[in-house]
């Protein structure tokens, strides 16, 4: 890549028609989805749509992009260099805790959801541990509280599948 | 509630929440998985039908476990189950897989990895009639068994082709003839755990030793009837990675030279072997610069020598080191061993 792409501005649309600026090199190598695309089009196209997201989850998508830009240079093995390395990454640790630990819900399931479409490996990992965090070791009752999740069981069709089930719920 | 929070509701409940927990339920336990099944009916058909996520039944240590398994295995959503866990479950007898063998053959076609561990009350017997079901099984544990035996040795070995693992932990009527057996049929095994199988002799390590080259785990914790000559033909093993020698009183300096043939030796117990001394020890050192793994408990016989070799080919890689019991070394506090081996964790092995 020539200094020239890496400082190249893209653009993005939300499903909503709101349209972000953002460096190329900030979401090229954490977004697979936009990669593709401007791998594809030969670079000429600088609008991409994202029909898929919404612009409150896009903005979500690149301020996390933004935080993890510098995330796959690694360190040369000298040792205060080592130790710049290591705090900066015991650093963008915490800054993800934070990130995921108030979202809503709702927010929460349609990030997974964007990160999913754009192909966003690190950050769908990130998400997808912590809903799988909030569901272990609960009971079904918790589960559907926690995620709003209505009960459409009849009480006939929960006690088929139960009796369908024995070995699983002795 | 209008028209339009309904939809969004039903969008949540019937698309949003089945589409994310698909993604999330491949991160959860099988217990987890069961409770998700219950939440809600759309949650249940898209999880049901994604056939990876049941791919492991496991009752451990569960209680009437033979008619559950048989339940379970009846489900369509456990057709290519690849591995079932039914170690330390009670209520589980031959009979049980009597009627396996009869009613969910199909099931079991692609099961990989099967763990018996400590189900007493199967025997040979019951080892015929699983075998005959699933030919791809690759990984087998059946340890603490009385029961399994020669013949059922037999059986497994004329049904399941493709064996790489074996756990025989205590079974202790397992003999060499069995051993013969292993090593005339499974030429790639990789892991095999012989603690505690007092009826092997020399002749049918032997055996092992030539037919089974692609061992990297080997395990003979407690065989203490075993001589130099089983343990100089360690050599042999040349992918060898972790050997258990627990209690291998025989344990010749001369042997464990041999043994430091196996370049690759990651993990060596060499608890109670109280015939080896610095010889052995620095021959190791010399061989074996991964070593990471190394537990001397209870040998008098070695010195600070021993940890100054040690020191001079495997100073970084050792994390696991004790030397409890080993009178003969002076400076063996933790820190000093420490100063010698900095990235040690652990300092005990043996109880």
């Amino acid at each position: 890549m020539s200094s020239s792409d890496s400082e190249r501005m893209l653009k993005l649309k939300s499903s909503d028609g709101v349209t972000f600026d953002i460096k190329d090199a900030i979401v090229v190598t954490k977004l697979e989805f936009i990669k593709n695309i401007i791998e594809d089009c030969c670079g000429d196209n600088d609008l991409i749509l994202v029909p898929n997201v919404n612009s409150e989850i896009l903005a979500m998508v690149l301020e996390w992009c933004k935080k993890h830009v510098g995330d796959d240079i690694i360190s040369d093995g000298e040792d205060d260099e080592e130790n710049e390395y290591f705090s900066r990454k015991k650093e963008i640790k915490k800054w993800d805790a934070e990130f995921v630990k108030n979202l809503d819900q709702g927010v929460l399931y349609h990030l997974l959801m964007a990160a999913d479409y754009l192909n966003a490996k690190q950050l769908l990992d990130l998400l997808t541990q912590r809903v799988a965090d909030m569901i272990k070791g609960k009971k079904s009752e918790q589960i559907r509280q926690i995620f709003n999740i209505k009960n459409d069981f009849t009480p006939e069709e929960e006690e088929a599948i139960k009796k369908r089930n024995p070995w699983a719920f002795e | 509630m209008d028209g339009k929070e309904e939809t969004e509701e039903l969008t949540w409940n019937r698309e949003t929440v089945p589409k994310v927990l698909k993604i999330v339920s491949t991160r959860l336990s099988q217990k987890d998985l069961i409770s998700l099944l219950l939440v809600s009916p759309w949650l249940y058909r898209t999880l049901v039908s994604y056939p990876s996520l049941w791919l492991i039944i496991s009752l451990r240590e569960t209680k009437n476990v033979g008619n559950r398994v048989m339940a379970a295995l009846s489900l369509p959503r456990y057709r290519h189950v690849k591995e079932i866990n039914l170690e330390f479950a009670k209520n589980i007898d031959d009979s049980h897989l009597e009627i396996i063998q009869n009613k969910c053959a199909d099931s079991l076609q692609n099961l990989e990895s099967l763990n018996l561990n400590a189900c007493q009350s199967i025997s040979d017997n019951g080892i015929k009639y699983i075998t005959k079901v699933c030919p791809k099984l690759k990984v087998f544990n059946i340890y603490w068994n009385v029961r399994f035996a020669d013949t059922g040795i037999e059986y497994l070995v004329k049904r399941c082709k493709h064996i790489i693992h074996l756990n025989l932990s205590g079974c202790k009527n397992i003999s060499d003839k069995s051993l013969k057996l292993v090593s005339d049929n499974y030429p790639k095994l990789e892991f095999l755990n012989l603690t505690r199988c007092l009826k092997l002799t020399d002749s049918g390590l032997q055996l092992i030793l030539r037919g089974c080259s692609s061992l990297q785990n080997l395990n003979l914790y407690a065989l203490s009837g075993l001589s130099d000559v089983t343990y100089k033909n360690l050599s042999l093993l040349s992918h060898l990675k972790d050997l258990d020698l627990c209690g291998a009183q025989n344990l010749s300096d001369e042997g464990l030279s041999s043994i430091a043939k196996c370049k690759g030796l990651v993990s060596l117990n060499l608890t109670w072997c109280v015939r080896v001394t610095d010889a052995g020890i620095i021959a190791i050192a010399q061989g074996c610069p991964s070593l990471e793994y190394l537990s001397l408990y209870g040998i008098v016989g070695v010195t600070d020598k021993s940890l100054e070799a040690l020191s001079t080919s495997c100073s970084h890689k050792l994390t696991t080191l004790d030397v409890n019991g080993c009178i003969g070394i002076k400076r063996r506090s933790r820190d000093e061993l420490l100063k010698l081996f900095p990235n040690l964790k652990c300092f005990k092995v043996h109880s």
